[in-house]
């Protein structure tokens, strides 16, 4: 009797379970699923960004984590206002709150809320300090998630270089385009059960995926000599009223850019939309100019290697020279002069340039050039590295012989130049520049990149003889006596050429301002160092290259020896004539 | 029933002669009447409330444990977090504070100039190159720097010596 009426009572129990799980399951599920009592939610864990080093391990871009704000509109309209609630529960007592912190507008972040959508970011890349802050403030349908935010510890150091990274983190200029796939790394997740409180169900992790951080990319840039050129460069663009400058600095042996400036640069922490910097790349690879009087020593290599003349042989330089339609002049009038080949170099005429040009004919001179890489990009892997523009012999007009020689009709840009003087110091082997050292996994091991490709352009004998000739040219008989570097042997050339309008409607002509340049390296006789200095539209406060470029070439030609220890070779300078008796 | 069990139960009789053999052997076994325990059911429920209510007890024990435990797991990864953020920024904060720019102007501050060119002395031969000049005080001023740090102010204790300048030139 006991056990039946025992049987009667669990029979019961049973019936009621049962009964309850099919008015769960069976009559009213999706209001349960609607309760969100438990929901998996896929969290993405974001990879942090590889930094970008420079030679020495300094960073120049790093990421750092940081905290996205949003709101969910909708939890928001759903939350119910108590009145005695002492928590803001309205889209306009929400907003009030949260904008003053965020430092938003009050009347946006009220709109942004009563926006009615389910998810919406109030603010993104917060400090993770601030963003506790807000969500300490408990509001309803206020969250943060985790995201990582890109910082240069040294301001606008490089940034021509380094580039940018959207909102997203993705590179979009420079070396955080170009490296993009090895800095960023891959992101990990969780999926994850919540209660309907939104606390993780600790038995409930499905899976958990680790994110992977990107690499960092290690530059051939040395800050401190970045800093030293970009810092000198600027004061020069603002003193010269030019319209914009670059340095580039290379080890000759190697094809390393030590220091790659612009001015005026951007701030790659707040970078504005259509900054003409940020957005059209690298002005050193990106914007192509006439070289000018810099092209000469492509002429004169070409001379020499074909033994059309030596830096001895005496040249008639007459006032004023007729090819085809063009009457040429040199810079300074002067009357019928008898110079050394090396005279015509140091003196940079244009008339002497051109009658030993003529000599060697179209094809060898396009050869030449193109052998020192005019006409094909630089290789140094940055976005927006331009070819320049190199018309091929059999588009040369009439006049074309006269224009080539001296750097006119044809256009380069600044590594394209700088690569040519690298070329000529490195015994006539041109080493492809190049601005990535290494690259580094997340334990600090260096990636080598493979060694830039090198080929030898002219001889080496012919390279010295075009050393020996250019340091006259920072002599003082030459064009650019404030070159000079105290205690060491220097060679270059200075150029100065009218610029050819790129926009506006003088475009493709003239523009009445000038190209002021500076090439060299030192010590010349046993080269360590190229530095090219270019600024672009001179014109206002001096122009000649020799007195706007030369100083800073100097200067930075100077920091780069010190801060390498590079000691003068103690030599003396071979005294060329440069007039015929 | 099949007809092999029929079959056996006529073959039955043909037995007899085995169960009469039986009485005559004495068997050791008689039925012996159950003995009473005398001890008490009470240990027996002891031990069982015991076990039970040590198993209760465990349980509870086990579940504030892993409750505790949840919660020091939650107050270390809100330290860990914290720390980390607070690595980060002292990281920054020394980036910065090493950055060109801020060294310059820090260097500006304390009236110190940028070095001249050196002299070399060289072993081999004992001869002395280059041409050493003293560091001149640039004539601008500090750089504008684009990080957030500001130079500190030089303390007017101290009496720096600011090399004349030489007039030097690149």
């Amino acid at each position: 009797m006991r056990l039946r009426s025992g049987l009667v009572i669990l029979g019961a129990v049973v019936m009621l379970l049962a009964g309850r799980l099919v008015q769960l399951q069976g009559l009213q599920p999706t209001a349960s699923a609607d309760q969100g009592v438990q929901r998996t939610q896929v969290i993405t864990i974001p990879a942090l960004r590889g930094a970008v080093l420079d030679r020495n391990g300094n960073p120049l871009a790093v990421s750092q984590l940081a905290r996205n704000v949003y709101a969910e509109p909708t939890t928001i309209a759903k939350a119910v206002c108590q009145p005695t609630a002492l928590l803001a529960c309205t889209p306009a007592a929400i907003a009030a709150k949260v904008a003053p912190l965020l430092g938003l507008v009050t009347a946006d972040v009220t709109t942004k809320l009563s926006s009615g959508r389910s998810f919406v970011y109030l603010k993104r890349g917060v400090d993770p300090a601030l963003a506790q802050q807000v969500i300490d403030l408990r509001l309803p349908g206020i969250g943060q998630e985790t995201t990582t935010v890109r910082t240069h510890p040294s301001g606008s150091l490089a940034a021509a270089v380094l580039g940018y990274t959207d909102i997203d983190g993705v590179g979009k200029a420079g070396i955080e385009s170009a490296f993009n796939s090895v800095l960023a790394g891959t992101p990990g997740k969780t999926v994850a059960r919540h209660d309907a409180y939104g606390r993780v169900i600790p038995t409930g992790t499905d899976s958990h995926v680790d994110p992977i951080d990107g690499k960092d990319v290690q530059l051939t840039i040395d800050q401190d000599l970045q800093w030293y050129a970009q810092d000198l460069l600027a004061k020069q663009v603002q003193a010269t009223e030019a319209k914009n400058g670059t340095i580039v600095v290379m080890d000759v042996k190697t094809g390393e850019v030590l220091a790659f400036a612009s001015a005026p640069t951007f701030d790659p922490d707040h970078v504005k939309a259509g900054d003409p910097v940020a957005m059209n790349g690298l002005p050193g690879i990106a914007q192509v100019y006439e070289p000018g009087s810099v092209n000469k020593v492509i002429t004169a290599a070409a001379a020499l290697q074909r033994g059309i003349v030596t830096p001895s042989t005496v040249i008639d330089v007459p006032s004023s020279l007729r090819v085809s339609n063009k009457v040429l002049h040199d810079a300074e009038k002067h009357g019928d002069e008898h110079l050394t080949f090396t005279g015509v170099l140091a003196k940079s005429s244009n008339i002497g340039t051109v009658k030993v040009a003529q000599q060697v004919g179209a094809q060898a001179l396009y050869d030449t050039m193109r052998s020192f890489g005019f006409g094909s990009k630089s290789g140094i892997g940055l976005p927006a590295d331009s070819r320049g523009l190199l018309p091929k012999p059999a588009d040369w007009s009439g006049t074309s012989i006269a224009n080539i020689p001296i750097g006119q009709g044809v256009s380069t840009t600044v590594l394209q130049v700088a690569s040519v003087y690298a070329t000529i110091a490195n015994n006539g082997v041109r080493v492809q520049p190049s601005i990535v050292k290494a690259e580094r996994d997340s334990a600090g091991h260096p990636i080598a990149v493979p060694a830039p490709p090198t080929r030898r352009v002219i001889s080496t004998q012919v390279a010295t003889e075009i050393r020996q000739m250019l340091e006259s040219a920072v002599s003082e008989q030459g064009t650019a006596p404030l070159a000079a570097v105290a205690g060491y042997r220097v060679s270059g050339k200075t150029g100065t050429a009218q610029r050819v309008a790129t926009d506006g409607s003088r475009s493709g002509y003239y523009d009445g301002t000038y190209t002021s340049s500076f090439v060299g390296m030192a010590p010349a006789d046993a080269p360590r160092f190229v530095v090219a200095v270019v600024l672009q539209g001179t014109g206002k406060r001096g122009y000649f290259g020799g007195q706007v470029a030369a100083p800073l070439f100097s200067k930075v030609m100077g920091f780069a020896l010190r801060s390498y220890a590079v000691p003068p070779t103690g030599t003396v300078a071979p005294r060329f004539q440069l007039v015929a008796p | 029933m099949t007809p092999p069990s029929a079959g056996a139960a006529r073959v039955m009789p043909l037995r007899s002669p085995l169960p009469k053999e039986a009485p005559k052997r004495t068997s050791p076994l008689r039925l012996v009447p159950p003995r009473r325990s005398s001890a008490s059911k009470a240990p027996f429920v002891v031990v069982l409330v015991v076990l039970l209510g040590g198993g209760l007890l465990g349980l509870l024990l086990l579940n504030t444990l892993v409750a505790q435990q949840s919660f020091a797991i939650h107050d270390l990864s809100a330290k860990d977090r914290a720390l980390a953020q607070q690595e980060q920024d002292l990281s920054r904060q020394v980036q910065g504070l090493q950055a060109p720019a801020s060294l310059a102007a820090r260097a500006t501050a304390l009236k110190m100039v940028p070095s001249g060119p050196p002299a070399f002395l060289r072993l081999s031969d004992g001869k002395v190159l280059g041409s050493p000049q003293a560091g001149v005080a640039p004539v601008v001023t500090p750089p504008k720097s684009s990080t957030t740090w500001t130079a500190p102010k030089p303390p007017t204790t101290t009496t720096t010596t600011v090399s004349t300048p030489t007039g030097a030139h690149g």
